[in-house]
């Protein structure tokens, strides 16, 4: 390769576009990007657009149970496996599939564990739940129980990216991105994809389960603090009015525009609309983040505490936020991941997390019932896998990762309510009804939003991407 | 330049800039753009304080023009010389700031560094200048 092409490769996009000896203008820009010559970035890239067919849900909150819930305590009764505890699982089951911790399992076949936790049924859908979940019991009638999940994945960080993506390698859109890029968002005062937290740490995979991947960045999930202010530096410094904010802010603008139609640099479009944003988040934001505001009925029903860090205050800010507007609200709580390993058991580890989490999310879906928003925002709980009908050898009781099958429900948004979809075999271990794999939950959730998974693409690297690839297809039983 | 970084609680302006945490490998950054990032560089303590410290520094060196000034600041944050357009835009930015605070002498006080003397009127005007080079995307955006 000659030393020209040499320099060439090691351009910069900027650099080319601007400066180059070639002479290449805007104008000659604009055309080969095929776009029109109309001023640069003041469209909003998440103003709200139509999907491809009406739909009734209008938003998302996604109730993220990071490190993978154990299905076998919470949702789903399996009274053989009661029967088998402490003896080995019969070969034909585990024979070629690996697992997250084989050492455990390899040395000798994996023997059976049985639960200690009570099932009932519950509800006028008569559905069993396990005595850890009361809250979640008394709300069975308006939500869609799936037993029968499955996915590819059993490690955290490229399960949970599976879960988000569409694939284990990162570098792909995050559902919540794909969402924004389909549909926009109808609030133009905060981000249209706003991602909370809880718990000791955030969630494996990080901000990759949010990332906009190759879409333009306006799309990523916008982190909102776990500790202390969610949201930092709404208040400009002291001595600068909202006119003289708003006067640099024009500058920066102007500046970056100019800057704009020399390189024709997206990214510089993303970071205008970043600050417009940032502005409008300075006077509308703070109102928004101080649940204190609600009634002492509505905190208690939570369990929310002004002030604190918690899931319950996370459950009561997202409905807030898609009170305003935000498209997609994404939960992450940490961590279920009960090996039995010191305090990470299904004991008074398990315990623990449901304490947390179940009166919230109960409290959410019957808050959004009662102010009649239930039907147009989809609620989803689950984690990026399940957990296995055979008992990890450790200090306490534990079960390793499970992928076969395991457990989420939906609500809302145009779920059919008080049913239950999928059935496991007598040891919970695989499905052997109505599976739903993680390209399914993604295209159902696509379609229940009014998007058709199949033309929901974007084309990179010469190929058109989807969130589900080249997989899944909408799970009809699961619409209202 | 230190600060603390505790892997438990990462220094938040770090975060907000897809700083890896510390606890998983970090085979490639992330390199988000978002409206969070904007609200640390606009009103971050820290970065309004390098913005009165640009200030300071414009009008310590530069010639005592504020043409000189301008182009002076702006060879230092973007390492070329400003436009026609671009001069004439932060000179209308900084004639604009000069007269808004003739009538506010708190808010000078409260925008200035504390060890400023004499008439820190201009001054005031100039952090503003400094804040908005400070903020533009060729400046934040290294290739």
């Amino acid at each position: 390769m000659d030393l020209y092409h040499h320099t060439l490769l090691h351009q910069t996009r900027r650099h080319f576009f601007g400066q180059c000896a070639l002479g290449l203008g805007s104008l000659a820009l604009t055309s080969l990007l095929g776009e029109s010559q109309a001023a640069a970035p003041a469209v909003n890239p998440l103003a709200p657009k139509k999907g491809h067919f009406p739909a009734k849900a209008k938003n998302v909150i996604y109730l993220f149970m990071a490190g993978g819930p154990s299905q076998l305590e919470l949702f789903d009764y399996k009274p053989v496996l009661q029967g088998l505890h402490g003896k080995p699982i019969p070969e034909s089951f585990v024979k070629g599939k690996r697992f997250a911790f084989m050492d455990s399992f390899s040395k000798e076949r994996p023997k059976l564990l049985a639960t200690k936790r009570k099932f009932a049924q519950h509800g006028k859908c008569r559905t069993w739940i396990s005595e850890a979940l009361p809250h979640t019991a008394s709300i069975v009638d308006d939500i869609a129980i799936v037993r029968s999940m499955a996915t590819d994945v059993f490690n955290h960080g490229p399960a949970k990216i599976f879960v988000n993506t569409g694939s284990p390698q990162f570098g792909r859109p995050s559902m919540g991105a794909w969402v924004t890029y389909g549909i926009g968002s109808e609030s133009q005062n905060l981000p249209g994809f706003v991602v909370l937290q809880s718990g000791p740490r955030g969630p494996r995979g990080g901000a990759l389960n949010w990332g906009s991947g190759f879409l333009p960045t306006t799309y990523q999930g916008v982190p909102f603090r776990t500790g202390g202010e969610p949201i930092l530096n709404l208040t400009s410094p002291k001595g600068i009015t909202a006119d003289r904010q708003r006067q640099v802010l024009d500058a920066v603008r102007d500046l970056n525009d100019a800057r704009y139609h020399d390189t024709g640099d997206a990214e510089i479009a993303t970071r205008i609309s970043s600050y417009e944003m940032a502005y409008r988040m300075q006077t509308s934001a703070p109102e928004l983040i101080n649940i204190a505001e609600e009634t002492p009925k509505t905190l208690e029903m939570y369990g929310a505490v002004p002030g604190k860090v918690s899931f319950a205050n996370n459950c009561l800010l997202a409905r807030r936020l898609i009170e305003r507007g935000v498209r997609f609200v994404q939960l992450y709580h940490t961590d279920w991941d009960h090996h039995g390993s010191g305090a990470d058991n299904l004991d008074a580890g398990l315990d623990l997390r449901c304490k947390e989490t179940d009166q919230p999310a109960a409290a959410l879906v019957k808050d959004l019932k009662q102010r009649g928003l239930l039907d147009s925002t989809l609620v989803i709980w689950g984690g990026e896998f399940g957990r296995t009908p055979m008992g990890e050898v450790r200090e306490t009781v534990g079960r390793n990762h499970h992928i076969d099958a395991y457990t989420m429900w939906l609500a809302g948004g145009g779920v059919r309510p008080g049913i239950s979809l999928g059935q496991t075999d007598e040891l919970g271990f695989g499905p052997i009804e109505d599976r739903v794999h993680v390209h399914d939950l993604q295209a159902t959730v696509l379609h229940l939003l009014g998007l058709d998974h199949l033309r929901l693409t974007y084309r990179f690297q010469g190929r058109d991407f989807r969130l589900t690839d080249v997989h899944g297809n909408v799970v009809e039983k699961l619409l209202a | 330049m230190y600060t603390y970084f505790w892997r438990s609680a990462p220094f938040p302006a770090l975060t907000v800039f897809d700083a890896p945490d510390a606890t998983t490998t970090c085979t490639r950054r992330n390199r988000s753009n978002t409206p969070l990032q904007a609200l640390t560089l606009l009103n971050d303590k820290a970065y309004f304080e390098f913005a009165q410290a640009l200030a300071e520094r414009v009008l310590k060196e530069a010639k005592p023009d504020d043409g000189e000034r301008l182009r002076y600041a702006f060879r230092l944050c973007l390492a070329r010389s400003p436009s026609e357009f671009e001069e004439k835009r932060l000179t209308k930015l900084l004639e604009r700031q000069k007269a808004d605070f003739e009538k506010s002498p708190e808010d000078v006080k409260a925008v200035v560094p504390a060890s400023a003397t004499g008439d820190t009127k201009p001054l005031a005007a100039w952090v503003m200048v400094s804040r908005a080079l400070l903020n533009l995307d060729e400046f934040i955006t290294r290739e």
